[in-house]
């Protein structure tokens, strides 16, 4: 695979272990209440993070 | 050629069981993530005959996932595959996608619904046979 396209998967590995403690949060807070507007799009970004992340993770596993 | 990798993966497991005898718990899980990690998917590569769906016709907010339709993610509708699936889809470029959707309607014939997003990406007319390999 294109070393390029390695770095950017990643860097996309890594945001995604450093978001993961937040997100895990709001979704904590959402079981017991309503999130606000803003976390509310928080949590969407999170979640985007988190399935390029997977993505990302088994394009790595099938490659090797 | 699914027969061909069933009897592959019979083998190997055959081989695994002769050569390996599980004695302990932690002997055993490792022979069965084995045998797991080559058991060969029921559309583990070949082709499938594909449309395109979000390029402004009138559809459902959400997917049947339950998350919002996004048409220019890399996305796509299957009608049996687990949802959360990965495909590497080849037209003219590659792709992956993430099977987040039910569909397309059997009467259709058509195996695949790709979301504009994916379709754009592989250069996919909007009808056509893609080449499909399972990741996950």
């Amino acid at each position: 695979m294109n070393n390029d396209l390695v770095k950017l998967g990643k860097a996309i590995l890594k945001a995604n272990a450093a978001v993961e403690a937040a997100r895990a949060e709001l979704v904590k807070k959402a079981g017991g209440e309503r999130l606000s507007r803003s976390d509310y799009r928080l949590l969407g970004v999170a979640k985007k993070i988190e399935a390029l992340a997977e993505t990302v993770q088994i394009v790595f596993d099938s490659e090797v | 050629m699914e027969d061909r990798g069933l009897k592959r993966f019979f083998a190997f497991a055959l081989m695994l069981a002769v050569s390996v005898t599980p004695a302990s718990a932690d002997q055993l899980g490792d022979f069965l993530g084995a045998v797991l990690r080559h058991a060969p998917h029921a559309h583990s590569t070949g082709t499938m005959y594909a449309s395109v769906y979000g390029a402004g016709e009138r559809l459902n907010t959400h997917t049947a996932s339950g998350e919002r339709f996004n048409p220019r993610a890399h996305t796509a509708a299957h009608r049996t595959l687990p949802l959360g699936t990965r495909l590497h889809v080849c037209y003219h470029g590659c792709t992956v996608v993430r099977i987040n959707d039910r569909g397309p309607a059997k009467w259709t014939g058509r195996d695949l619904d790709l979301s504009r997003g994916a379709a754009r990406a592989i250069g996919h007319p909007g009808l056509g046979r893609v080449r499909v390999t399972r990741l996950n």
